[in-house]
């Protein structure tokens, strides 16, 4: 099988330098935000700064309120995460293990829900967001992104995954279904319910699209809403300053998944579908 | 064409060796089935023959011609799995024909091949059927004609009746019979079954812990098995095997004696231990008035046609068959003397065969 | 009587949510989508179906609707059919490596897509980027794609792909791999090249999977593109790079044209049922596979 090894090392080596590619935009970043102006222009290649410097990160706290604008996105990235998985959870559990009326249309319809684009909605949102005077405040931002159906799918098939003997153990067992509840369902939807909620503190942190429509002024705005500012400067004068601020959006979404990455990558290979 | 050869055959997973220093030899035509507990390396070993597993180190050769460096599909074998491996979305027919359109083997032929394997398995009338819409029979006769028709010396089979029903096996066992006598393919049979084993095996190799215990004919590791494992592993229920004491040459269970014919005695003037083990199958053991050995009845199992007894010999267990419900607390046992086995006390080996 | 209310009173505040931010402003802009109107002046003006009439007349938004489909092309092109062809690989050509290369891919898919289009403005900047640099020294040169039509979407696609591949690997490869191991050993061992494994067995055996990955593409894609859009282009060069969710944030935001913004937006919705309509339809037809 020596041919076969052969053909796996050339593989290998595409795979490889596909993700070196992939990587490449955030090593950019890094790199850059440590560089001096002149030398990010002058050997823009060189990944390693020759001199090292935090000056493009003490410059965004003289241009910018990067305190009150990352706490503005700790909050509106976590009141939404909180949301979303306590109400996704809830109902989650309505469908799994409630029989009721309607339950399949009502599950059905749920999920259809996931396939609305933002455009339908935008407007009548806005239009709620401005006569609930929230216009220009992130709790105009948080309040339309608690509605999002995908938690309940990603909960529901996990809680589905549960072997059902299980629970039928449990109940031949005698143990009441409070605690059935508490000492086999919960512990093991737990990793589900821990990656569902990292997964959705990273979207919230990242977004845009709303933070756009409401925000207005840049002690209001979010980490990704500030970025913008720093765009379209063609000349580039704040190019590592945009760098620095590169760096601080990403840095909490990459160590949240670097941390929680098994958790998320299973959750995503037993939920993705279906 | 026909012979395949295994010489030092190491195969370890990370740190853990599966089959350590494997040499075997099955013949052009032969029936041989590989037979051990699970985890004792049969599958792999056969999957190491079909290629599907890479070997650390060794050779195999298929007619003197070296494989070990060739992939599965340039073997050249056919195989059947466990769950029978159909393609789900192909009818019977695609199933069968897919591999042959796609080593371009000429229309015509392909169509005589597969024509050929529906009447033999009796599959004419599924040909365009899913998998999902035949009985798990039909499975099994489906993937046997997809092996069939690649026309290959080497057939290769992983367990392929242990899916099916204690009825549905019988039969099919034979069908695979008469399939040997059709091709006389070199069969290679892995199973857990020592029934399945020995019903289909030419020879059979007992394999334990991914070394060969024993490879011989089915009569002769049932008669003469060469050690502790493979007398207990063949035979239902197993051979009881005794813990006896030597005393001045006299071998003794407990307190009791055992009388042993003479070619026992003489093996046993060489032996140095004070302690051996004596091996006896329950169908060579009998309960009679004149049984020279006192045992106590402990309980009995309805085998059908037999009752298992279940009898305490001096603190040891064991187990003998018997044509009538045994009542009493009380019961003489007769050894069968030409059935006696011994086995080395430390090696577990045959003192007689190995 | 009260655990029979418990299932409703669980799932109360996500359905009053859905309803309140999704499903009643759907209904909204349905309506507005039959009014002329600029999202400030207190009357509306009943147009009937002209916002409609007029989209699908004016050169604009035919060109958006053009451009549409030429991303719905290249995200499928980037999304799917590579996704699938890595998931593949990883899943049943390479025997080692396989947890780095999903930990691995996975990584894009956690950052923001504004850094995205920040970092890959500047990566990919004609002059001074890297890419233009190695590109000298090679001799040949990046043209301006921002300003280029055809290539803007294809570069804008690209980011947006380079977000989105490490999740739809992720899900093709759960589904790849759930193909019975067994199957295609039987295949290998037929002799069938990985190719035809890829083409004749996995993909058929996947399929449920693959066409929900296809819609996901279509439908999220098609969103997520708004980002480097709104970021990069703004639409340009003269709606060049626009598309039907970019193009109805514009009619509303950018030149308060309420009707048509609506109007786009359920154009958008009509073409997203139509594709999962198709789902249910192929996905009733096939599952089966995926579970036998």
């Amino acid at each position: 099988m020596k041919t076969a090894n052969y053909k796996n090392m050339i593989l290998h080596i595409i795979l490889i330098s596909f993700i070196l590619l992939t990587i490449y935009p955030i090593v950019f970043a890094i790199s850059n935000s440590f560089k001096e102006l002149s030398e990010a222009f002058t050997s823009t290649l060189s990944l390693i700064p020759e001199k090292f410097t935090l000056e493009n990160y003490t410059g965004l706290f003289d241009s910018i309120p990067i305190v009150g604008i990352t706490i503005n996105t700790l909050i509106t990235a976590s009141v939404i995460t909180v949301a979303k998985v306590a109400t996704s959870f809830l109902a989650a559990y309505a469908i799994v293990y409630y029989q009721f009326k309607f339950k399949n249309v009502t599950y059905f319809a749920l999920i259809c829900t996931i396939f609305i684009p933002f455009t339908v909605t935008m407007i009548p949102n806005y239009l709620i967001i401005s006569e609930l005077g929230l216009q220009n405040n992130i709790w105009g931002v948080i309040l339309p992104q608690m509605a999002d159906a995908i938690g309940i799918f990603m909960l529901t098939q996990s809680m589905k995954g549960i072997p059902k003997s299980l629970i039928e153990a449990a109940k031949l067992d005698n143990i009441p279904t409070k605690y059935i509840m508490k000492d086999h369902i919960l512990p093991m939807v737990k990793p589900a319910v821990t990656s569902t909620s990292i997964w959705f503190f990273i979207l919230a942190w990242n977004e845009y699209v709303w933070p756009v429509l409401i925000l207005k002024t840049t002690e209001n705005f979010t980490l990704p809403l500030a970025l913008q500012l720093y765009i379209s400067s063609e000349g580039g004068t704040n190019f590592t300053v945009a760098m620095a601020l590169s760096v601080i959006t990403m840095a909490i979404p990459l160590g949240l998944y670097l941390i929680f990455q098994k958790h998320i990558i299973n959750t995503f290979t037993t939920s993705g579908i279906k | 064409m026909g012979t395949i050869k295994l010489e030092s055959i190491n195969k370890s997973y990370k740190d853990t060796k599966v089959i350590e220093n494997l040499n075997l030899t099955i013949n052009k035509g032969e029936r041989l089935v590989l037979l051990g507990p699970s985890g004792c390396g049969k599958s792999t070993l056969l999957r190491i023959i079909a290629g599907l597993e890479e070997i650390n180190s060794g050779s195999i050769q298929f007619e003197d011609k070296e494989m070990s460096h060739l992939s599965a599909g340039e073997r050249n074998v056919a195989m059947v799995f466990q769950n029978y491996a159909l393609y789900p979305h192909m009818t019977v027919e695609k199933n069968i024909t897919y591999a042959l359109k796609r080593n371009k083997v000429p229309k015509a032929e392909i169509n005589k091949r597969l024509e050929k394997a529906l009447d033999m398995l009796e599959l004419q009338e599924y040909r365009t059927r899913l998998p999902k819409d035949l009985s798990g029979g039909q499975r099994q006769r489906v993937a046997l004609a997809r092996a069939i028709v690649k026309q290959t010396e080497y057939f290769l089979l992983d367990e392929p009746l242990s899916n099916l029903d204690a009825k549905l096996r019988v039969s099919a066992r034979q069908s695979l019979l008469h399939l040997h006598e059709e091709f006389k393919h070199t069969f290679v049979y892995v199973t857990h079954d020592q029934v399945e084993a020995m019903a289909l095996g030419d020879r059979i190799v007992v394999l334990k812990k991914g070394e060969i215990q024993m490879l011989d004919t089915p009569e002769n590791i049932y008669f003469k098995p060469v050690n502790v494992f493979t007398a207990q592993f063949i035979g239902s229920p197993p051979m009881n095997i005794f813990k006896a004491s030597l005393e001045d040459k006299s071998l003794k269970i407990g307190e009791t004696v055992i009388h042993l014919p003479e070619n026992l005695r003489v093996r046993l003037l060489d032996y140095e231990k004070n302690e051996i083990y004596l091996g006896i199958r329950p169908e060579h053991m009998s309960i009679s008035t004149t049984g020279l050995y006192d045992m106590t009845f402990n309980f009995v199992e309805n085998y059908g046609s037999q009752y298992g007894v279940c009898l305490d010999f001096n603190r040891q267990e064991c187990i003998t068959v018997s044509n009538e419900k045994v009542k009493d607390k009380m019961v003489k046992v007769n050894f069968d003397l030409n059935h006696l086995h011994l086995f080395d006390i430390d090696t577990e080996e045959n003192l007689i065969y190995s | 009587m009260l655990e029979k209310l418990k299932p409703y009173l669980f799932l109360a505040p996500a359905i009053v949510l859905l309803l309140v931010f999704t499903v009643i402003p759907m209904v909204y802009t349905l309506y507005l989508s039959f009014f002329d109107w600029n999202m400030i002046s207190p009357t509306k003006e009943f147009v009937g179906l002209d916002n409609y009439i007029n989209i699908l007349t004016n050169d604009t938004t035919k060109k958006v609707i053009f451009n549409t489909f030429f991303y719905i092309v290249v995200l499928i092109l980037f999304n799917c059919v590579i996704t699938y062809i890595f998931a593949f690989i990883i899943g049943y050509v390479v025997k080692r490596f396989k947890g780095f290369y999903k930990v691995a891919f996975f990584i894009p898919s956690v950052i923001s897509l504004v850094v995205g289009s920040i970092l890959f403005t500047w990566i990919l900047n004609p002059i001074s980027g890297p890419v233009a640099i190695i590109g000298e020294m090679f001799g040949f040169s990046i043209p301006n794609w921002s300003k280029t039509d055809g290539l803007v979407i294809i570069v804008l696609s690209l980011i947006v792909s380079w977000k989105v591949f490490g999740y739809n690997f992720i899900v093709l490869y759960a589904s790849v791999v759930g193909v019975s191991k067994e199957i295609i050993e039987a295949a290998r061992l037929d002799n069938i090249s990985n190719l035809r494994i890829f083409i004749d067995i996995v993909l058929p055996m996947s399929s449920a999977t693959g066409f929900y990955i296809l819609i996901l593409t279509i439908v999220q894609g098609l969103q997520y593109v708004f980002t480097p859009i709104k970021v990069i282009t703004q639409g340009g060069p003269n709606y060049g790079s626009s598309n039907l969710i970019y193009q109805a944030y514009h009619e509303a935001f950018v030149v308060y044209k309420t009707g048509q913004s609506a109007a786009l937006a359920m154009i958008t919705l009509l073409i997203f049922v139509i594709l999962l309509l198709l789902e249910f339809l192929f996905v009733e037809r096939r599952i089966y596979y995926e579970n036998s």
